[in-house]
């Protein structure tokens, strides 16, 4: 009984997490980006151990806090190793307090699938891409963003 | 409804100026020819691809990497297997930390020579201190791979990229890109992927 508890705490922990920060492939970034709704999407690519990443992430959840009763969705797609996972990964989701929509891209090959994200894509992180269906528009940025720079994109797409 | 055309025909070539001249300074395309240096090793001595040590050297495998980046952390070994694989071919390893230290001081000349030591680098780590180098090449990571070949007096560059396609998993990876363009150029033959886009830590530029 004891055994079959510890299985099921174990199930029910590991899933929780799972489901907090996932391991996605291209195929799920894919389906985020090309969701037709009404809501702004800001697809943030960025690593635990990019420094310039950590720079700016401050002012994307400032924002996100200050607009959560706009159609805007903030989505964090991680280019961590995925053996960091847990050791590094999810204890800097803790402290940061990142609860929603963070991933984990366990596409290593990345010559496979950069470019039909954006050809102009160097690869280099953070970048962060913009996507409105209302006007069709989308914003690429390869490199640190500022909380001004960030929001005077998003004001006229949210309004 | 000319006059719309026309300028549509203007704002098109504008937008092909403007995006062809983003990917020129991207830096050396294969065929391009690579700049030589003159650059300080970690054991004090300037190294440059002139120097009588490589006078038998076919072409090299020209790295820019640095001590603190996970991704040229993850590669270490690889840059290792490589120089030992072909340096006694004719195509050395040599590496480059490009970064600025005062951006990264994790990246000092100090902490390239503790580095080596601690890895025991079989080839030349050279520090690019005025990022010239790095410039001049239009790399843009750490790790980015520049195989280039003697053809006369001239290096030509014949692969710019990654090393291969799992940064991660040594095992995992496919397509070993730099091992492929050097046994192609050992073979004579024209390699085949000379182009990839190689992911890793921005390099660390000066403020200016």
């Amino acid at each position: 009984m004891k055994i079959l508890n510890l299985i099921l705490f174990l199930l029910f922990f590991n899933s929780s997490f799972a489901q907090k920060a996932p391991i996605i492939k291209f195929k799920d970034l894919q389906e985020i980006m090309h969701r037709k709704t009404d809501t702004t999407y800001v697809i943030n690519f960025w690593a635990t151990w990019c420094d310039p990443c950590i720079r700016e992430l401050p002012s994307f959840l400032q924002l996100e806090k200050e607009m959560t009763d706009k159609k805007v969705k903030f989505h964090f797609v991680s280019f961590d190793f995925v053996r960091d996972y847990d050791a590094q990964f999810l204890p800097f989701l803790e402290k940061q307090s990142m609860h929603n929509y963070v991933y984990l891209l366990d596409e290593p090959d990345y010559n496979s699938w950069i470019d039909k994200i954006n050809p102009h894509w160097l690869g280099s992180i953070p970048t962060t891409i913009i996507i409105s269906h209302r006007p069709d528009t989308t914003y690429f940025n390869e490199g640190e963003l500022t909380y001004d720079a960030l929001s005077k994109i998003l004001n006229p797409l949210t309004h | 409804m000319k006059i719309k055309l026309f300028l549509l025909s203007i704002m098109t070539i504008v937008l092909l100026i403007s995006s062809s001249f983003k990917i020129g300074t991207i830096g050396y395309k294969p065929g391009d020819k690579a700049l030589d240096f003159h650059l300080k090793n970690v054991d004090g001595n300037m190294i440059s691809l002139h120097d009588d040590n490589f006078k038998d050297a076919k072409g090299f495998i020209i790295v820019f990497t640095c001590n603190h980046c996970p991704f040229s952390k993850a590669y270490e070994n690889r840059i290792i297997t490589l120089n030992e694989k072909y340096a006694s071919v004719g195509y050395p390893v040599i590496a480059i930390n490009p970064n600025d230290v005062e951006v990264s001081p994790d990246d000092s000349y100090d902490l390239m020579i503790e580095r080596a030591k601690e890895k025991q680098f079989t080839f030349p780590y050279l520090y690019d201190e005025s990022q010239e180098i790095a410039k001049a090449y239009g790399a843009a990571h750490t790790p980015h791979v520049f195989v280039i070949q003697k053809e006369g007096k001239e290096m030509i560059v014949k692969y710019v990229g990654a090393i291969d396609d799992n940064t991660d998993n040594p095992e995992a990876a496919t397509k070993h890109y730099v091992n492929d363009a050097v046994s192609a150029l050992l073979a004579g033959k024209p390699v085949s992927i000379p182009f990839t886009k190689a992911i890793g830590c921005t390099i660390k530029w000066k403020k200016s």
